[in-house]
């Protein structure tokens, strides 16, 4: 193990985050882990050449990371940001070759988190994970300025170099909840609007609509993304670290196909709720997968489509 | 026993009772594999939920047919896990108070604390938090102790804690409303223990030993 990077300077919000931690639930342990899944995956895509949810990222929440590369890797920034290496303006969303002496600069620009992965990083684990989890204090904690990101840098893979994510603008949309009837009779969590109150890995509080009562029950087990309706008559979003039981009544789950959106919230911003079913919530998250696995784009592949071709040509 | 969708990809069971909790959880357990790659099974007071890695109507579907089949058979015995010997020094805080406000005196309250056999109810709210509830009939009235009014900001580690009809051992210092009655060196919880970090799993026993005079 080397010293791939080192942090120079953080002001900011920035933490290792991967995957998650898995079978510990029961235990009370928080999957933690990514809270926008999907950049998350894209930036291991673009340096690994596969989605891996074993690749330790930084995930940068606000503010800006300095650091020295000591070794050739190739890196790769996706997210709402914006980098330079040795001051050059470089895209977020491609495959980076950095070279041993030049300094990275990263910066949040936001809404939600921002990851940065990098070839031949071996993070600590903790339990099965190398992500920190500052609810229940597990891994290695905040990232700081002094901390070094060691592994073995093997050889740049200089076919992933200039891989790219084709991207899209989409309108925003209500975020889509599967809702329970019996628990909001009145449909107060989409009548709304909601504006976030404040926003954290552990939950993202909601202000504005009402609840018709919101009985306290029998602690029960939560799940990421479940909408915790308060006595004060706040909704309450459980994030990847969220407590894992709660005796707050949940009154729907955002679905599988929207949850990384909630990492969006901007303190103050307004939200809104459309009601979704499950069936047509697993459709819409399938779609999701496969257009985010479909959106890397490798250097090799643009060669071999110039031609017009997507497959070898003999069609 | 009411079974509900909770969200795309989980299952959550209502129970009645905490045995019919413990036969469900313990069957749904063993069947874990075929609701698919990475199910998880968690437990509430009154609750049994199965997470699914994936949102998938047809795999919640296969889970509820598994709540069924395990709730329509007849069953023996609720099945029992480990069980755990752990020393307290009955030297809490509250331990006075909480003797008053249950009516006896702090000798019969550390006698029947340390004569109830508790069982892990559930674990939440922290790494190893388990919530011990009576496993036989309760030697004291606990249920009409109810949670400090103000939380206190950092309970102390190994703090052994009643309330609401539970009892529980702090697994690292956290902020907490329960009543203080006794401290335990007991590591509840360790990450260096990768295979099985929390001291107690779900269906435990729990046997507190009072080592105060030693």
């Amino acid at each position: 193990m080397t010293g791939l990077l080192a942090v120079v300077e953080d002001v900011g919000l920035a933490s290792v985050q991967d995957g998650g931690r898995r079978g510990l639930a029961g235990v009370g342990v928080p999957r933690a882990g990514a809270w926008h899944r999907s950049r998350y995956l894209t930036a291991t895509a673009l340096v690994c050449g596969a989605e891996d949810p074993s690749v330790p990222a930084v995930e940068l929440l606000g503010g800006a990371l300095r650091l020295q590369i000591h070794a050739d890797v190739i890196m790769a920034v996706v997210g709402p940001g914006a980098w330079t290496v040795d001051d050059d303006v470089v895209a977020t969303g491609v495959t980076f070759h950095a070279t041993p002496g030049s300094i990275a600069v990263i910066e949040h620009r936001g809404p939600g988190p921002v990851y940065v992965v990098v070839s031949g990083w071996q993070a600590p684990h903790v339990l099965g994970s190398a992500s920190w989890d500052s609810f229940s204090m597990i891994g290695g904690g905040a990232m700081c300025a002094g901390a070094l990101l060691a592994g073995s840098a093997g050889p740049v893979d200089e076919a992933l170099i200039g891989s790219f994510q084709r991207r899209s603008s989409s309108a925003q949309h209500a975020l889509r909840v599967i809702v329970d009837e019996e628990l909001d009779p009145r449909g107060d969590l989409l009548s709304g609007p909601w504006s976030v109150v404040t926003t954290a890995r552990s939950g993202t509080r909601l202000q504005g609509g009402r609840f018709a009562s919101a009985p306290s029950l029998p602690s029960m087990p939560m799940v990421v993304g479940a909408i915790q309706a308060t006595p004060s008559g706040e909704a309450i979003i459980l994030g990847p670290e969220g407590g894992l039981t709660g005796g707050y009544p949940v009154v729907g789950v955002v679905s599988s196909a929207d949850v990384d959106r909630v990492s969006e919230a901007i303190v103050g911003s307004e939200v809104r709720f459309e009601s979704i079913d499950v069936r047509a919530s697993a459709r819409l998250f399938v779609a999701g997968e496969t257009s985010r696995r479909g959106s890397i784009v490798r250097p090799g592949i643009l060669g071999s489509r110039a031609t017009g071709s997507p497959t070898d040509g003999s069609t | 026993m009411n079974v509900r969708w909770r969200g795309d990809r989980a299952v959550l069971v209502t129970v009645n009772d905490a045995q019919t909790r413990e036969q469900l959880a313990d069957a749904l357990h063993q069947n874990l594999v075929v609701l698919g790659d990475d199910a998880e099974l968690r437990r509430g007071m009154q609750h049994v939920l199965v997470e699914v890695s994936a949102p998938d109507p047809d795999l919640l579907r296969r889970v509820e047919e598994q709540v069924r089949l395990n709730t329509d058979q007849p069953h023996a015995g609720s099945p029992i896990g480990h069980t755990h010997r752990i020393p307290v020094r009955y030297d809490g805080t509250d331990l006075a108070d909480t003797a008053s406000a249950l009516d006896v005196t702090v000798p019969d309250l550390v006698s029947a604390h340390s004569a109830q056999r508790w069982r892990v109810a559930m674990i939440g709210f922290a790494p190893g938090f388990a919530y011990l509830e009576p496993f036989e009939a309760p030697v004291l009235d606990w249920s009409g102790l109810q949670r400090r009014t103000t939380p206190r900001p950092r309970v102390p580690r190994g703090s052994v804690a009643l309330a609401a009809g539970m009892s529980a051992v702090y697994p690292s210092p956290m902020p907490g409303g329960w009543h203080l009655i006794g401290t335990s060196d007991a590591v509840l919880f360790d990450v260096e223990r990768p295979s099985a970090p929390s001291l107690l799993a779900p269906g435990d026993l729990v046997i507190f030993e009072d080592v105060t005079s030693r």
